[in-house]
C-alpha cells in the first residue's frame, strides 16, 4: 500500500470543524454576555456581531464539511454532489459576512478610540484639576495663616493705639473732610461734657468757641498740612469755655485730597488760671507795696485838710455858700480817708489776729450789718448754715469785712434790676478737710470777659466816685491771708428762684477756709515746703 | 503623512484589485472533475470571499495594533487574525491546489476513509493535502478569539463587580 493516507485529513477535517463550532459559540456566547453586562460600549457590541457572524460561518463550514466526510464514508457521494453548492454558497455567503462585520468594525474602533481618547482627555483635566484644587487648597490654607497671624499682629498695634487713644488724658479727636467730628477719646468727652454718642453728629464748629479761630485753623492745617501748639477756646456743652493748645496733622486721601484731621488739643484752664494767678498776685504784691506808701503819705494830708475844714466851718453860718463848699470838701475828703484806709487794709499793713472762728457767726454779723440795706433794696435773704461747722483759724473783723464785702457786691448787682434773692451758706467738706462759705445772688452776674479782672485793685464797674474798685482785691488779699481760696461762678449753675423776684444769670462766690486743725499742721509744714498753703485763684 | 481617508483607498482598491488578480489568476481547468466547490463561478465568488475575508482581518489587526491595545485579550484576538489570515491563505492556496490535483493522483480502494494520494508527490498535490490540515490553524485561530473574549468579559465582570459589590 502506497501513498499518503487520507484518513488523517478527514478526522481533523471532522473533529476540526465541531471545535471550529464549540469555539465560535463559546466566544459569542461571551460576546453577548459582555453586551449585557456593559449595554453601552459600541465596541463589545462589535465584537458580538463579529463573533456572532464568525460562528454562522463556523457552523455552516463545519457542518458542511461533517457532511461530505459523512456522505462520502456512507458511500453516498452523488448525494454530496448534490448538497455540495448549497454548502459552499452557504459558507462563501458567511465568510463575507464575517468580512463584512469585521471591515465594519473599524469604524467601532475609531469610536472607541475617540470616547478612550476623550476619557483620557478628561481624566487628565481632571488630574489636572485635582492638582490645581490642591494647590489652591494649600495657598488657602496658607493665606488663612497669614491671614491670622497679620490679624492678630495688626488687633496688637490697634490693640495700642486704641489704649494710647482712650487713656490720654487730652483731648484726641478726629474731623472729616466737612470738619464734622468723626470721633473722640472719653477724656476729651468728659471734658467738654459730651456724650460720645453725640460726637459723629457733631462739627468743630461746635466745640471751638471763636469761629475765626476754627476758620484759621482749618486754613493753617489744609494749607501745612499740620499745626503746632495752636491756641484756642472750646466750648463746652454747658457753654463754659476752656482753653486749650492744639496740636493737628491733616489727613490725605488717595488722591492728595484733604480728608479730615487728627488733632490733639491740651486743656490750658489750669495752667492759664494759675498764670493768671501768678500775674493776679504779683500785681496785689506791687500795688500793695505802692499802696502802703502812698497811703501812709496821703493819710498825714488829708488829716490836716479835713483839720482845717472843719476848723473853717465854725466861721462860716451854715447857710453861706462857703460852708456849703467847706462840706463838700469835708465829705470828699473823709472819702478819700475810707480809700486810704481800705489801701492800708488791703496792703496788709494793718495788724491781724488768729483766733479760732465760728464761720456760722461771722455769716451772721456780716448780715445783721448789711440787712438794713438789704430790705431796702428789695433782695430777700436766705441763710443755709451747716450746724455744728468746724472752726477755722484767722481774724474775726477781717473775715467779716470779706462777707460785708461779698454781700455789698451781690446787692449792687440785684440792685438795678429792683430786687432778687441772695443766699448765704456754710458747707463743711470733710475730705479736704475745708469749710466754705458761699455768698450766693441773682443778680446781673460778671461777664465772661471781666471775671479775670474783678479781682483787681481799683478794677469796678460802678459809675465814678461810687465804687473803689478795692472791695474784691480787699478780700482776696484777705482770703490768701487766712490761707484760703476764692472762687467765682457765673452764670449760677443752679440759679436761685423766687416767686416774685426777677432773675439775673447770677453769681456766687466760693470762699474756701482750710479747718483750724489742717491749718495748724499746713504752717508746720511749710517749715518744709514753701508752696504749701498757698492759695489758689479760680476764674 | 497620508490621511486615515487617503489611506482607506489605497487599501480599499489595493484589496479589490488584488481579490480579482488572484481570482483570474486560478486557472481552473476541471474544476468539475474534483467536485470542490461545483461550477467555476462559485469558486471565483468563494475564492473572492476569502480575499475579502483575509484584508478584514489585516484591517482588524492593523486597527488593534494601531489603537495600541495592549491587555492580554487584545493580544489573543490579534493572535486570532494571524492565524486566521494565515489560514485564509492556506485555503486559497489549497483551492487553487485541489484545481489542479489529477483525478489519477487520488485513490479509493474499498471505501472512502481508505482514500489515498499516489506518488509521485508533486508540490501542487503536498499543497493539497496540507491544506486539507487547514483546521490546525483555525481550530487555534477560534480557540485565540474564544479567549479574548472571555479576558475582556471575565475583565468587564469584576469591574462591575468592584463598582458595586
Ligand atoms: N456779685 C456781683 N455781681 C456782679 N458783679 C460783681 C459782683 N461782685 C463784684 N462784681 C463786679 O466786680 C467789680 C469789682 O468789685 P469790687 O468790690 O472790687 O469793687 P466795687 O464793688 O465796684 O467798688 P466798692 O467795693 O469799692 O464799692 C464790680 O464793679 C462789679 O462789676
Ligand atoms: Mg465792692
Amino acid at each position: 500500500m502506497n501513498g499518503l493516507s487520507m484518513l488523517p485529513a478527514i478526522v481533523v477535517d471532522v473533529v476540526g470543524s465541531s471545535a471550529n463550532i464549540v469555539f465560535a459559540f463559546l466566544a459569542t456566547w461571551y460576546a453577548f454576555r459582555l453586551t449585557r453586562l456593559k449595554p453601552d460600549n459600541f465596541l463589545w457590541g462589535y465584537l458580538f456581531y463579529v463573533t456572532l457572524a464568525i460562528s454562522a460561518f463556523a457552523v455552516s463550514r463545519g457542518i458542511g464539511h461533517i457532511t461530505r466526510e459523512v456522505l462520502h464514508s456512507a458511500g453516498k457521494g452523488d448525494a454530496w454532489a448534490y448538497i455540495a453548492p448549497f454548502s459552499g454558497g452557504f459558507n462563501t455567503l458567511f465568510m463575507i459576512a464575517v468580512a463584512a462585520v469585521m471591515l465594519f468594525y473599524q469604524k467601532g474602533v475609531q469610536s472607541y478610540e475617540a470616547i478612550e481618547e476623550e476619557a483620557a482627555r478628561l481624566k487628565q483635566s481632571e488630574l489636572q484639576l485635582e492638582a490645581t484644587a490642591k494647590k489652591l487648597r494649600e495657598l488657602n490654607l496658607g493665606l488663612e495663616d497669614m491671614v491670622e497671624k497679620r490679624a492678630a499682629e495688626l488687633s496688637e498695634s490697634e490693640k495700642r493705639f486704641r489704649h494710647l487713644f482712650s487713656a490720654s488724658k487730652d483731648i484726641v479727636f478726629f474731623s472729616g473732610a466737612c470738619h464734622e467730628l468723626v470721633e473722640m477719646n472719653p477724656a476729651g468727652c468728659d471734658m467738654l461734657q459730651h456724650a460720645p454718642s453725640d460726637i459723629p453728629t457733631m462739627y468743630l464748629q461746635d466745640i471751638f468757641c471763636d469761629q475765626t479761630e476754627l476758620a484759621e485753623f482749618n486754613s493753617r492745617l489744609e494749607q501745612r498740612g499740620y499745626l503746632r501748639d495752636y491756641e484756642a477756646k472750646f466750648r463746652k456743652k454747658d457753654d463754659s469755655v476752656i482753653s486749650v493748645l492744639i496740636s493737628a496733622t491733616a489727613l490725605h486721601d488717595e488722591k492728595g485730597q484733604f480728608a479730615g484731621a487728627e488733632s490733639i488739643a491740651k486743656d490750658l484752664t489750669r495752667l492759664k488760671s494759675m498764670m493768671e494767678q501768678l500775674v493776679a498776685s504779683e500785681k496785689m504784691a506791687s500795688v500793695g507795696q505802692m499802696a502802703a506808701g502812698i497811703a501812709h503819705e496821703i493819710n498825714t494830708p488829708l488829716g490836716i485838710i479835713l483839720g482845717y475844714a472843719q476848723l473853717m466851718m465854725d466861721d462860716f453860718p451854715e447857710e453861706s455858700d462857703t460852708y456849703q463848699n467847706l462840706v463838700v470838701i469835708e465829705r470828699q475828703t473823709k472819702a478819700s480817708r475810707k480809700i486810704v484806709a481800705n489801701l492800708l487794709k488791703y496792703s496788709r499793713q494793718s495788724g491781724s489776729v488768729r483766733q479760732p472762728v465760728d464761720l456760722n457767726e461771722i455769716v451772721e454779723d456780716a448780715s445783721a450789718i448789711t440787712g438794713h440795706n438789704l430790705a431796702l433794696n428789695h433782695v430777700q435773704l436766705h441763710k443755709s448754715l451747716t450746724r455744728d461747722l468746724p472752726l477755722v483759724t484767722g481774724d474775726p473783723e477781717k473775715l467779716r469785712q470779706v462777707l460785708v464785702n461779698l454781700i455789698n457786691n451781690a446787692n449792687y448787682a440785684m440792685e438795678e434790676q429792683g430786687g432778687g434773692v441772695l443766699m448765704l451758706r456754710t458747707l463743711a467738706h470733710a475730705d479736704t478737710n475745708m469749710v466754705s462759705v458761699e455768698v450766693q445772688d441773682s443778680g446781673h452776674g460778671i461777664p465772661e470777659p471781666i471775671k479775670a479782672q474783678i479781682f483787681d485793685p481799683f478794677f469796678t464797674t460802678k459809675p465814678v466816685g461810687k465804687g473803689t474798685g478795692l472791695g474784691l482785691s480787699v478780700t482776696y488779699g484777705i482770703v490768701q491771708e487766712h490761707g484760703g481760696t476764692i472762687t467765682i461762678e457765673s452764670p449760677v449753675r443752679e440759679k436761685l428762684m423766687m416767686e416774685g423776684y426777677p432773675s439775673g444769670a447770677g453769681t456766687l462766690f466760693r470762699l474756701s477756709l482750710p479747718l483750724a486743725t489742717a491749718r495748724s499742721t499746713q504752717e508746720n509744714d511749710t517749715v518744709q515746703g514753701k508752696d504749701a498753703g498757698t492759695p489758689a485763684l479760680a476764674v | 503623512m497620508i490621511s486615515s481617508a487617503a489611506q482607506k483607498w489605497c487599501l480599499r482598491t489595493g484589496w479589490l484589485g488584488l481579490s480579482l488578480l488572484a481570482t483570474f489568476g486560478v486557472e481552473v481547468r476541471d474544476a468539475l472533475a474534483l467536485q470542490i466547490h461545483g461550477g467555476p463561478e462559485g469558486l471565483y465568488v468563494h475564492q473572492m470571499a476569502h480575499v475579502h475575508y483575509f484584508f478584514a482581518l489585516v484591517f482588524f489587526l492593523w486597527y488593534i495594533r494601531r489603537a495600541a491595545f495592549t491587555s492580554r485579550g487584545w493580544q489573543f484576538l490579534q493572535l486570532f487574525c494571524l492565524l486566521m489570515g494565515l489560514w485564509n491563505i492556506l485555503a486559497f492556496v489549497g483551492h487553487i491546489a485541489a484545481t489542479h490535483v489529477e483525478p489519477t493522483s487520488l485513490v479509493q480502494d474499498s471505501h472512502y476513509l481508505t482514500t489515498r494520494l499516489l506518488p509521485p508527490y508533486s508540490v501542487n498535490n503536498l499543497v493539497f493535502y496540507l491544506a486539507k490540515l487547514d483546521h490546525l490553524l483555525c481550530v487555534p485561530a477560534l480557540f485565540c478569539l474564544y479567549m479574548a473574549i472571555r479576558i475582556f468579559y471575565r475583565a468587564a465582570m469584576s469591574e462591575a463587580e468592584e463598582k458595586n459589590p
